[in-house]
């Protein structure tokens, strides 16, 4: 619905056109609309102002309709990053609320939505331990001193601490943007 | 030309003009809502053109997209057929092969190193999980008759979606349509078109009535107002009396414009109240349709489930040849190692006879140096023993035992 | 007397396919292509002539009735069309004449759907049964 396709009539009742003079009309689309974004929402970073003639020229558009346009852009610019810190905020809480478990629940989490590399990292974390089970001598399965696999537990405590020690500088980061 | 004369005529006009306002006021209302009838009834069946448009598509969506192509050629013939029977099929009969291969091959190679009892490197292998994928296999078949049956029930829905829902219900709701609502229609054309228009003159009627009433009130107030000059007054007063005689005459004509009005308001009303009256029925048929579409969900979610199933057991049997592929390397390695092992014994061999070369050499060595330290012992004793007091060196002056002993041994291997 | 600005969003389903599809920039009021902009706009005074409606454009198929009071509230918003019906309308909050219409287009086929797994077709499936009946909901108040 646009300006080739549509026409609006707007039946004012009970008022005259008191010298009213109609708009000519004119093409609006949603390429125009991003376009406009682009330009308002950057117009911050050099000029002090919009040159709003300018832009009704550029845009072959009335300057009523642009002033507008942008306005409504920008208050729903402003209402979404008002969402986005509010759900932020609250994810903080959460993150603090749940503490030190989060990082197990992450672990144990086999949801629809699991990725296939993160499914085949299970899987390569959980069949050797299938494999050692098969084994028949325990001699076989004994470990060698100096051999690197025997540092393994401790190797994975480190990484482990080392991952929740960077989720932690993570969420404190997070926080100090805010 | 006298004024009671003017006056008198101006009383009829005014008389005429006010019962004709009201005569026209109460057609043209009656003309208005015939019309928004007749818009909100076009409206109406605008809507439901819209709808049975949109329920076809909605249809076809079911038919082609979603079962045809989601279904049938997504799900049941790449994804279960293809995918899950065949490939996957093909690929756990592969490493169940390969394994048993190994397993054979490791129960082909003695195991040397033990003498006592006769074993193959076969012995020392766990079998329980050699087996994982021949289960997963045997579940096939279950699974293969689980897809057929599926697959079954799938053209069968297929086939309900194409001939009843597709064949049947929407042609005859189209049919329907055509017949009652659409713009072919007999009734409907009448409405659009003749009624319309005939609305449209009716109106233009009375609004002729109107104004020639009106134009001769206008005169007589003119002529009452005596702004004219005289001739102009007698030439208008002879055309407003003219014209007072054919009041009651066009008012008669009114009245009939006026009853024409209303019986078409009423022969309008009475086919649109008739048109609406078949709303019920076509509504009922669109209710039913609609239901039958959302039923669809139910039948769809029911193949969703399967899927999900399915994925589930392709899932668990690509986990077992993930296994299995551990198992076999795991098998390889053992083989390996065992060789390395007996290289091992053999090295460990060569260095105990190494070990015990140097002893034997060792051992003869000081056997020699021993007879040579007995026999000078004794050629000093026989010169100087006479001599020397037994106190001089206690114990050891006559000691004539070798200086060492030597006990050793090196293990078989 | 400001102008009126319109905005009218379709809520057919194939704008969120074209969506999943497509790279949906970031854009503070349209994520999709759902948002068209009717800026041919026609006021009728009390004091006008009667509404000439010129027939002279082939290409308009639909017509928008907006009846507002002497305030310039709108009162009434009607959409005349076949391809599009409208399901609601509502000016904003901050702004008489700024109104907002959500209609809906007639449904075509979604040729962008070939690709999709089985959950989202059906998702598109359940929306538009959804909107069938919403719409047929609407058809005794016509």
């Amino acid at each position: 619905m646009d300006a080739d396709n549509t026409v609006v009539y707007i039946k004012v009742t009970g008022r005259n056109r008191e010298g009213f003079v109609e708009p000519p009309k004119f093409y609006w689309d949603l390429e125009k609309d991003q376009k406009l974004w682009s330009k308002i929402s950057h117009f911050g970073n050099k000029k002090k102002s919009i040159d709003w003639t300018k832009l009704s020229r550029e845009f072959e558009t009335p300057e009523y309709f642009l002033r507008k346009r942008s306005y409504r852009l920008f208050a729903k610019h402003l209402r979404i990053l008002e969402r986005e810190i509010e759900t932020k905020t609250r994810g903080l809480v959460l993150e603090q609320d749940t503490g030190d478990n989060a990082d197990q629940n992450d672990m144990g989490d086999s949801g629809s939505d699991v990725s296939d590399d993160e499914k085949q990292a299970e899987r390569d974390s959980v069949a050797p331990e299938g494999v050692k089970n098969l084994r028949w001598s325990k001699i076989l399965n004994q470990r060698v001193p100096g051999d690197p696999k025997a540092t393994d537990s401790s190797l994975s405590e480190l990484s482990n601490l080392s991952v929740s020690k960077s989720a932690l500088e993570e969420a404190l980061l997070e926080r100090l943007q805010l | 030309m006298n004024n009671s004369g003017i006056e008198a005529i101006s009383d009829n006009a005014r008389r005429f003009l006010e019962q004709t306002q009201s005569v026209c006021h109460e057609s043209n209302n009656r003309l208005s809502l015939v019309k928004t009838r007749i818009r909100d009834w076009q409206k109406y069946r605008s809507k439901l053109r819209f709808i049975l448009d949109c329920i076809g598509e909605q249809c076809s969506y079911l038919a082609n997209v979603l079962l045809k192509n989601g279904i049938g050629k997504t799900l049941i013939e790449k994804q279960w057929g293809r995918m899950v029977l065949v490939d996957l099929a093909g690929e756990m009969e592969w490493w169940q092969r390969d394994i048993q291969k190994m397993i054979k091959r490791l129960d082909s190679v003695q195991n040397i190193l033990e003498k006592q009892r006769k074993s193959t490197l076969g012995d020392f292998i766990s079998r329980d999980n050699s087996h994982m994928l021949d289960m997963k296999l045997d579940e096939l078949p279950v699974i293969r008759k689980q897809v057929e049956n599926i697959s079954r029930q799938y053209q069968q829905t297929l086939g309900k979606v194409q001939t009843q829902l597709i064949g049947i219900r929407l042609k005859k709701l189209e049919e329907e349509f055509d017949s009652r609502f659409g713009d072919q229609c007999e009734a409907n054309l009448k409405l659009d078109d003749q009624f319309t228009v005939e609305a449209d003159q009716l109106e233009h009627e009375l609004a002729d009535f109107l104004k020639s009433f009106t134009d001769h009130f206008d005169k007589c107030s003119m002529l009452m107002s005596g702004t004219l000059t005289p001739s102009g007054s007698k030439s208008l007063y002879e055309i407003v009396e003219r014209d007072d005689k054919e009041l009651p005459a066009i008012d008669t004509a009114l009245h009939e414009a006026a009853k024409d009005v209303s019986d078409f308001a009423k022969e309008v009303n009475a086919l649109l109240d008739a048109k609406e009256g078949e709303k019920s029925h076509m509504e009922a048929s669109l209710v039913k349709i609609l239901a039958d579409l959302q039923k669809h969900e139910e039948y769809i979610l029911v193949f969703e489930g399967i899927s999900k199933l399915i994925e589930r057991f392709r899932n668990s049997c690509l986990e077992g040849i993930h296994q299995s592929k551990e198992l076999l390397s795991f098998y390889v390695n053992f083989e390996n190692s065992y060789h390395k092992l007996l290289s091992e014994v053999e090295r460990r061999q060569e260095t105990a006879t190494k070990m015990s070369q140097i002893l034997e050499n060792c051992e003869a060595q000081l056997k020699k140096l021993d007879a040579a330290d007995i026999r000078q012992r004794q050629v000093f004793l026989l010169e100087n023993g006479d001599f020397l007091p037994e106190t001089i060196w206690p114990n050891e002056i006559g000691n004539l035992s070798s200086l060492y002993t030597l006990d050793y041994s090196v293990r078989d291997v | 007397m400001d102008p009126f600005i319109i905005t009218a969003v379709d809520c057919n389903v194939k704008h969120e396919v074209m969506a999943m599809n497509g790279d949906g920039g970031r854009h503070p009021d349209h994520e999709t292509t759902a948002m068209t902009f009717p800026t041919n706009v026609k006021y009728v005074f009390e004091d006008d002539e009667d509404l000439s409606v010129d027939h002279e454009d082939e290409e308009i198929g639909n017509v928008v009735v907006v009846e507002t009071n002497a305030n310039l509230e709108v009162t009434h918003v009607e959409l005349i069309s076949d391809r599009f019906k409208q399901l609601s309308w509502e000016t904003a909050q901050d702004d008489n004449q700024e109104l907002h219409m959500r209609v809906i287009s007639r449904f075509e086929p979604l040729l962008e759907a070939d690709d999709l797994p089985l959950e989202k077709l059906m998702e598109i499936y359940q929306k538009r049964n959804e909107q069938l009946n919403n719409l047929f909901n609407t058809l005794s108040t016509t």
